[in-house]
């Protein structure tokens, strides 16, 4: 059965600087050995970090700024490299030579990149037009600008322009004691607050080199938000197709599922649940059955609302076929969560780097790549979550202490931890300064790597197709903009 | 003849002195005259008529009017000289070194369509004819710079439809042993249906319409306005020519109801996707004879199934629109001539943002594009309301197969219509609003007072029989009376004409009013466009020509002919996009410049021949008389 | 076809019936309660959004983190009390022995009696607040039914509601959003972000120089705001609140 051990707990040595060269063979060869980049910065130290991973295995390598601030660019050979080589163009300009795509990513201040300048790919046709949707948005969704070039009704090519959301987050997590930046973490996504969280507590938890208690309730938190987000997409799907009675069952489910967080913690999001060390609120047994006998009922309720919106014809009709993502495309610009798994890609962080125990846990695929595909995965993946939400219930002590005593951090230690959110894999990386500070964090959301899907899924859908394919993916801007 | 014609033919005097001013002075004093004229013609019983006698073969030429030719005689006279007029001052716009020969050739364009009208003899008919395809085929070409392929396109095209004419006239001849045109009476089908054919292409039918969209775009705006509007009438006015005097089976006017259909089916379609303005009016010509020709049809069916209401109604609705349109097209076209004076371009999504530009011409054109897309307050609803009039009487019918093409023309017209809405409001919407697409709209500005004049009397002539119907009821009646039609009925149309008066007149009461009100109440504030917050708004972000028309298109897809041309290089990221397509003729790039190439092809095989050496041209001559020789001895 | 009236049989009928008087899960951090003796110096320590004055808690910073209360728990008490908001930032302090906010002044004019479209602006926001404000308006809660809707185009707008504490890169659509709503027009600030900035008050990346111009008429706390916290507040300033 499951237990609470910790399985997978990547404390790493840091690493020691490598000459550029070698550097850069060595992120080849590991990607030709089936390593995905997860991760791929530069810190104030002066150094740039690749954090390279495939199942069970992660690498995490340096080497210096180049003297000359520039270096050959990764992106033409393996695009997963894109935004990270961006990214630190932005923030250390440093330039990445031959990077066919090198513009601002998050527009800070102090970027290279002017926000208003941001250059978008252009057409000289006359008979391209653009259409530029955002900042505000008409629906109630966070910010950004969408610059499609339209041969008609038919998108011929999306470029996404975020940054908008930016909130200096990265600096304030560094600026104090890190144990204080709970609340912080947990708005890095205010949807994916126990993923960050998770994520962000098992890092200090490293970094302190102390185990946590209570992460069966995490676990249980976590699938909770993963089951209430998934829902929160389906509604939207279905609402955006105009099949309105799922868009309200859904609506309505997600209700059930976040009240019950709510009756967990107190927050409809999960926010206050976790702290460094465990989580804030026990679980007592009445809460258990309450939440056993609830989470019984949704999971019917889910089956029989998405059953019925599955076999529907004229909902199947939008779905399918529509803002396809391929394999490769998928593979080799190393996307994760929902947008790899629905191209048939198995990349799970509960699979690939478990730190709990999910027994006979299997990576959701779904083959097709299309708004269907991402659609019916995320209704496979609910039930799998309320699968294990069931089994967590079952094992949980409430007579268990819920907080382990906190330890200082180790000075100069990188840690790193990843978490599968809803969205996908989340990662967090930090190098601890002293006892309390870190000395740098990176934070990579799935949806850094992710939006980069939704712009090649729109190519040659109608743009009307739009609003449905971004849901389908069901992006962070602020979790990439932090 | 008459003073007025005389007049005219001095009128080519100052045009060989290249004084452009005596000129149209002349022009206007000769159609007055001329006007009037025709007026008398068409108002009193009496006709003019006399005759010519001229040596053989050509025998005595009746020289005369009657209501159908002054009907058109009118048309010509009002609108010509308001083209002259537009023509000076575009000219003076666009200076040309060829002066002397295009005012030459106007004047000649113009004078032998008013002589066409008087000719009541073939043969004679004919030269005028060949003479007006000729000259006008010299005012398309109007400058070094224009376009020569499509002139000459045009004027081969209109050899071609003469050569039907020519064929049909002397069978015609042979048949009754006379050349006039009293003589078509009763003819047989083929020679019929040789000279209707030849008629047709010139009035810009079907498949015989491909020049009209070629040869327009070319011209100054002056002679595509005056061809668009008023030499296709000639053509119109011989199918009428024969209609009047012959009698048409059930089955032939289905036949003519399927022409006239596909026409301005085939029309719309093609309008609906066009990218040049001055395409977009000459292919709205061919729909609007088409909607012509279904009055004309429907009139046919009215008299047929004995339905004097509904062939009253059609015919009617035919001649208000004939007229009508000689009117609203000439408006646009020579609207379309300052929008291309201001921006030097023809392409609407070069355009933009016109309206606060050139704000006199917008407004003018609105006028313009509500006429020729039949909304009430304009002359355009008028008409094809007299049409919709006349088809739902077809019900009426005591048979099925006379009461099935009524209904079909009925939809027909109404999905025409639609059409033709949704054309015009991309037109006026890509050209007028949003903001400019290009430096030359950005710069653009409105143009001296001599070039809106036309259209701003031409707007009124469209504004005033919209408002007041019966002033153009008046004008057709004598020649309703004159076909013979039910005149009880006409009397309760114009009643119903002076119904619409009044309630456009209480409607217009009730806007000013709401406006008043309003303006009195409201206090307006305006800001910038609504664009998502996004402070840097480009012209570039408005939607194409295309975007309009896409979705439609995907249904018509089989009746457009496109071509079109995508790029999409990608390296990891995109590198470039580029797109192009072009909505083309499928008459036009499938048969008629095929067949042209292989003629010119096949004619170039004889080009040897022409070698400069006289001796080998009398070689040539001799071999010719030999064969002749031969020829002549062994058919003995 | 069967399974979807199966599906729908079975959800029942899910709307609240009156979101202006429900009660609530207890474990809900609602109006935060000081006990008369609270030491707030030290209370304000421990605040990560350093949230208490000297004249008490200040719930346009709180963020309902819940760190005092499960410290000091004699101290501050957080009641289930989702009626929070007040229509100045003043009225948001909380002094202790304090048991309600303050009676709010503020209505709307007559005409927004029924009807009182907003315009959404998240201005980096985390997308909590955003996604309860759409709650709001969903199959559960349903703002719809006192005449409230949310609008596409602030051309239709008569409020604007903001979240999120507003980025220096989203400041001017911010402001370009307002001045595109006609007037009247009024500003709502929903979640704590948006009242104070919230965590990221002293980040360098937060450009808050709109709200220096344009005085907002409600302030609804929260981190984030409860659904039923923004449908009760924004009742209370569309009928007054008795």
């Amino acid at each position: 059965m499951m237990n609470s051990d910790l399985l997978y707990s990547p404390t790493l040595e840091s690493a020691q600087p490598q000459k550029l060269d070698s550097f850069l063979d060595r992120i080849g060869e590991l990607i030709n050995g089936g390593y995905q980049p997860l991760a791929f910065f530069g810190t104030d130290e002066k150094l740039i970090y690749a954090l390279m991973g495939r199942p069970q295995e992660l690498e995490l390598i340096c080497t210096a700024f180049p003297a000359s601030s520039q270096y050959p660019s990764l992106t033409p050979e393996f695009p997963a490299f894109h935004i990270f080589e961006r990214e630190l163009y932005e923030e250390y300009e440093i330039v990445p030579l031959n990077h066919p795509w090198l513009k601002g990513l998050r527009h800070p201040s102090h970027g290279a990149v002017k926000f208003e300048d941001y250059p978008f790919f252009k057409s000289d046709s006359r008979l391209i037009h653009e259409v530029g949707v955002g900042p505000v948005h008409a629906g109630v969704i966070e910010p950004g600008h969408f610059r499609f070039l339209m041969q008609g009704e038919i998108v011929e090519h999306l470029e996404i322009q975020l940054g908008y959301q930016h909130r200096g987050l990265i600096g304030l997590l560094c600026d104090g004691p890190l144990i204080s930046k709970m609340p912080l973490a947990e708005t890095i996504a205010g949807d994916t607050v126990i993923g960050h969280g998770t994520a962000f507590c098992r890092l200090v938890e490293s970094l302190a080199e102390s185990s946590p208690e209570a992460n069966d309730i995490r676990i249980l938190l976590l699938e909770m938000e993963r089951v209430a987000m998934h829902l929160s997409t389906l509604s939207a799907l279905a609402g955006d197709v105009a099949y309105i009675m799922s868009q309200n069952l859904f609506a309505a489910l997600r209700t059930t599922v976040i009240n019950a967080t709510l009756s967990i913690c107190g927050s409809r999001f999960g926010k206050r649940a976790l702290c460094v060390g465990g989580v804030n609120y026990p679980l007592n047994k009445t809460l258990i059955d309450t939440l056993k006998v609830k989470m019984q009922k949704c999971a019917v309720q889910i089956k029989y609302t998405s059953e019925a919106m599955f076999a529907s014809n004229s909902l199947l009709s939008r779905f399918d076929d529509t803002g396809k993502v391929s394999h490769e495309d998928a593979l080799r610009f190393g996307f994760t969560g929902i947008s790899a798994k629905a191209s048939g890609v198995a990349v799970d962080a509960r699979a690939d780097y478990p730190i709990w125990a999910y027994p006979g846990f299997e990576v959701q695929t779904v083959a097709s790549g299309d708004v269907y595909a991402r659609a019916y995965l995320r209704y496979k993946e609910i039930m799998q979550s309320l699968h294990i939400i069931q089994e967590v219930l079952e094992q949980i002590d409430p007579a268990a202490p819920i907080q382990a005593a906190l330890k200082e951090l180790v000075p100069g230690k990188i840690a790193i931890s990843i978490v599968e959110g809803a969205r996908g894999r989340i990662v967090h990386i930090a190098k601890s300064k002293d006892a309390d500070k870190a000395l740098w964090y990176r934070i990579i959301d799935p949806s850094l790597t992710n939006w980069q899907a939704l712009a090649m899924a729109v190519a040659g859908e109608q743009v009307s197709d739009f609003p449905l394919c971004n849901k389908s993916f069901d992006l962070s801007y602020c979790g990439s903009d932090l | 003849m008459s003073i007025g014609i005389l007049i005219l033919f001095i009128a080519l005097i100052p045009a060989l002195w290249k004084r452009s001013d005596y000129f149209v002075i002349l022009w206007i004093l000769g159609s007055s005259f001329l006007a009037y004229e025709y007026m008398e013609v068409l108002y009193s019983r009496s006709v003019q008529d006399f005759i010519l006698v001229m040596p053989p073969p050509v025998g005595s030429v009746s020289i005369a009017l009657n209501k159908l030719s002054a009907f058109f005689g009118v048309i010509f006279a009002l609108g010509l000289p308001v083209g002259m007029f537009y023509g000076h001052f575009y000219l003076k716009e666009h200076p040309i070194d060829a002066l002397r020969s295009h005012l030459f050739w106007l004047g000649v364009m113009g004078l032998s369509m008013h002589c066409l009208l008087w000719i009541r003899h073939s043969l004679i008919f004919l030269m005028f004819w060949e003479l007006m395809s000729l000259s006008s085929f010299f005012c398309v070409l109007f400058s070094k710079r224009s376009n020569r392929e499509a002139g000459l396109n045009y004027l081969i095209t209109m050899q071609v439809g003469a050569a039907f004419l020519i064929a049909g006239f002397a069978m015609a001849y042979n048949q009754s042993g006379t050349f006039d045109f009293s003589g078509f009476e009763k003819m047989n089908t083929l020679p019929m249906y040789l000279i209707l054919i030849g008629f047709a292409f010139k009035a810009g039918i079907f498949p015989f319409a491909s020049w009209l969209p070629q040869a327009h775009p070319v011209a100054p705006a002056h002679v595509s306005g005056i061809m668009s509007s008023m030499l296709v009438k000639t053509g119109f006015y011989g199918i009428l020519l024969i209609i009047s005097i012959n009698p048409f089976s059930l089955l032939e006017i289905g036949f003519f109801c399927l022409v006239f259909s596909i026409s301005a089916f085939w029309a719309v379609c093609h309008l609906l996707s066009e990218r040049n303005l001055k395409r977009v009016l000459a292919y709205s010509t061919v729909e609007n004879v088409g909607i012509a020709g279904l009055g004309v049809c429907a009139g046919l069916l009215g008299l047929q199934a004995n339905l004097p209401n509904m062939a009253m109604l059609g015919f009617t609705g035919a001649f208000l629109h004939l007229f009508f349109h000689s009117i609203f097209k000439a408006q646009l076209f020579y609207s379309s001539g300052n929008i291309l004076s201001a921006t030097g371009t023809l392409d609407i999504d070069e355009m933009g943002a016109l309206a606060k530009r050139m704000p006199y011409t917008a407004v003018m054109t609105l006028i313009g594009i509500m006429a020729i897309s039949a909304l009430p307050l304009t002359n355009g609803f008028i008409s094809e309301f007299t049409i919709f009039k006349a088809m739902f009487e077809a019900p009426a019918a005591a048979h099925l197969s006379q009461l099935m093409p009524g209904l079909m023309i009925l939809a027909v017209l109404a999905f025409i219509g639609a059409l033709a809405i949704i054309a015009f409001i991309r037109i006026y919407a890509i050209v007028f609003l949003g903001s400019p697409r290009s430096a030359a709209a950005e710069n653009a500005c409105e143009l001296r007072r001599g070039l809106r004049l036309p259209i701003a009397v031409l707007s009124l002539a469209i504004l005033l029989p919209g408002i007041l119907p019966n002033i153009a009821l008046r004008f057709v009646k004598p020649l309703i009376r004159w076909f013979g039609l039910d005149m009880k009925h006409f009397a309760f149309l114009q009643f119903q004409a002076l119904q619409i008066s009044y309630v456009y007149l209480i409607l217009l009461v009730l806007f000013a009013v709401f406006y008043i009100v309003r303006k009195l109440l409201v206090k307006e504030k305006r800001g910038a466009t609504w664009a998502c917050a996004y402070p840097r708004v480009t012209p570039r972000m408005q939607s194409s020509s295309i975007t309009y028309i896409q979705p439609l298109a995907y249904f018509l897809k089989p009746f457009m002919y496109k071509k079109s041309r995508r790029v999409k290089e990608e390296e990891v990221f995109a590198t470039k996009v580029e797109y192009d397509e072009q909505h083309l003729d499928a008459v036009w790039e499938i048969i008629v410049r095929p067949v042209s190439k292989a003629i010119s092809r096949f004619l170039l095989l004889f080009s040897r021949i022409h070698n400069g050496k006289t001796n080998s041209y009398i070689a040539w001559g001799l071999a010719f008389l030999v064969i002749l020789l031969v020829w002549v001895v062994g058919f003995r | 076809m069967l399974n979807f009236f199966q599906a729908r049989i079975r959800h029942g009928y899910q709307a609240i019936p009156d979101p202006l008087t429900v009660g609530i899960d207890s474990a809900f951090p609602g109006l935060p309660e000081l006990a008369e003796d609270a030491d707030l110096t030290l209370l304000n320590e421990l605040c990560p959004t350093k949230a208490f004055e000297d004249d008490g808690l200040d719930l346009g910073r709180c963020i309902f983190c819940g760190l005092c209360s499960r410290k000091y728990p004699e101290m501050v008490t957080f009641t289930p009390n989702y009626k929070m908001a007040a229509d100045s930032r003043q009225k948001l302090i909380m002094a202790p022995g304090q048991r309600t906010l303050p009676r709010m002044d503020f209505v709307l004019p007559r005409q927004f009696r029924y009807s009182f479209a907003l315009r959404s602006v998240s201005a980096a926001g985390c997308n909590a607040c955003e996604m309860e404000l759409g709650a709001s308006n969903n199959v559960n809660f349903d703002i719809s039914r006192y005449g409230v809707d949310i609008v596409a185009s602030p051309r239709h707008a008569d409020a604007l509601i903001l979240t999120g504490p507003i980025s220096h890169n989203m400041a001017d659509a911010l402001s370009e959003t307002w001045h595109a709503i006609p007037e009247p027009k009024y500003l709502i600030l929903c979640g704590t972000c948006a009242i104070s900035g919230g965590l990221f008050a002293g980040s360098e990346a937060i450009d808050r120089a709109f709200l220096k111009h344009w005085q907002p008429c409600l302030y609804i706390p929260g981190c984030p705001a409860h659904p039923l916290s923004i449908i009760s507040a924004i009742v209370s300033i569309m009928r007054g609140s008795k």
